[in-house]
């Protein structure tokens, strides 16, 4: 009957791997432990009252998943910032490297690189201005204790804000890959590392807030659907 | 009315030194002579939140029954939370201890 309870508990928490096996590991210590103190001194009768006393898995299951969904918001909203900072760094140090290798960016200008660095320049400050704005929304929010309708709005809201500062990020890398690629031509040398390395890392960036962007989303959709009639 | 207050009751069991889930709740139950008889189901998402939110801190350890065991202790941050809740609370405790005496001693001159 426990091993039952626990499988429904953490078979609810399936999404959240991590959070699914400790839950399930305080809870059975904990049932042991009711099981034990139990007047009847163990015995089916005092399995019933162990887990009645503690509650239904999927209520109990819907609390943590509240707490999971609540801890990848937060982490959401950090990597949202660092991640801008970091894709900044890389494109001001590729900067710094043309301009100490190449001279100034300005005497290559054709209408196209125009073009993509007006869009580079417009979707990186959109995606700045926007992620900022998720991360003062999502931060210092206190959690609740269940993901109610109220709650459920702020979720939304919070993941078409970070869609929203993801898109322009996104679009700002790939004109920065664009720019990149046609200043170094067909050419690849030692001197080529530095704008390669750079757009690597803001790929790289770009990649790990769509991560937590998919981890969000779908904590979201299974913390909802535990507290679906 | 108890739900609004489970962080506070939750830090106060935890006051007196680290402990696991189950003691917690014991603790809880002993401490207010019964009265506060939360389902057990609550406690632990509680527990989870204000570790979250760094009022506490957990490790585990192996019982005698060889099972592990998360124990749970309130951090600086998590004392002082305590301290400013339990502050609050003997305020708003005073006042209305203050307020029902007043009202009981009106009904008595009248």
């Amino acid at each position: 009957m426990i091993s039952g309870y626990l499988e429904t508990l953490s078979a609810a928490l399936n999404f959240d791997r991590a959070l699914a096996e400790r839950v399930r590991q305080e809870v059975e210590d904990h049932l042991q432990q009711a099981i034990a103190a139990d007047p009847s001194n163990g015995g089916i009768a005092a399995e019933h009252r162990a887990i009645a006393e503690f509650g239904d898995a999927q209520a109990v299951a819907a609390q943590f998943a509240t707490l999971s969904v609540a801890e990848q918001m937060r982490k959401l909203g950090i990597a949202l910032i660092l991640v801008i900072a970091g894709v900044f760094v890389a494109m001001k140090g590729r900067i710094a490297w043309y301009a100490v290798t190449g001279g100034d960016l300005g005497h290559d200008m054709t209408p196209v690189t125009r073009i993509v660095g007006s869009i580079d320049r417009y979707s990186f400050w959109l995606a700045v201005i926007i992620g900022t704005g998720s991360f003062a929304y999502v931060v210092g929010r206190p959690v609740p204790t269940l993901v109610d309708a109220r709650y459920r709005k702020q979720l939304r809201c919070v993941l078409v804000l970070c869609l929203a500062a993801i898109a322009p990020l996104v679009l700002s890398v790939i004109s920065d890959g664009v720019l990149t690629a046609i200043r170094m031509g067909a050419e690849l040398c030692a001197w080529s590392l530095v704008p390669i390395g750079t757009m690597a890392i803001e790929i790289g960036c770009v990649g790990i807030l769509v991560f937590h962007f998919w981890i969000m989303r779908s904590r979201t959709v299974f913390a909802v659907s535990l507290l679906a009639p | 009315m108890l739900k609004g207050h489970l962080d506070m009751i939750v830090l106060a069991a935890l006051a007196a030194g680290p402990a696991h889930g189950y003691a917690v709740i014991e603790k809880i139950k002993r401490r207010s002579n019964q009265a506060f008889d939360l389902p057990e189901g609550t406690i632990y998402p509680a527990l989870h939140r204000l570790e979250q939110a760094g009022l506490l801190s957990s490790r585990w350890v192996t019982a005698e029954s060889g099972r592990r065991r998360r124990v749970y202790a309130l951090t600086r941050r998590g004392e002082r939370a305590f301290a400013g809740h339990r502050a609050v609370w003997q305020q708003f405790s005073d006042a209305m201890g203050d307020l029902l005496a007043g009202a009981r001693q009106r009904r008595r001159s009248a």
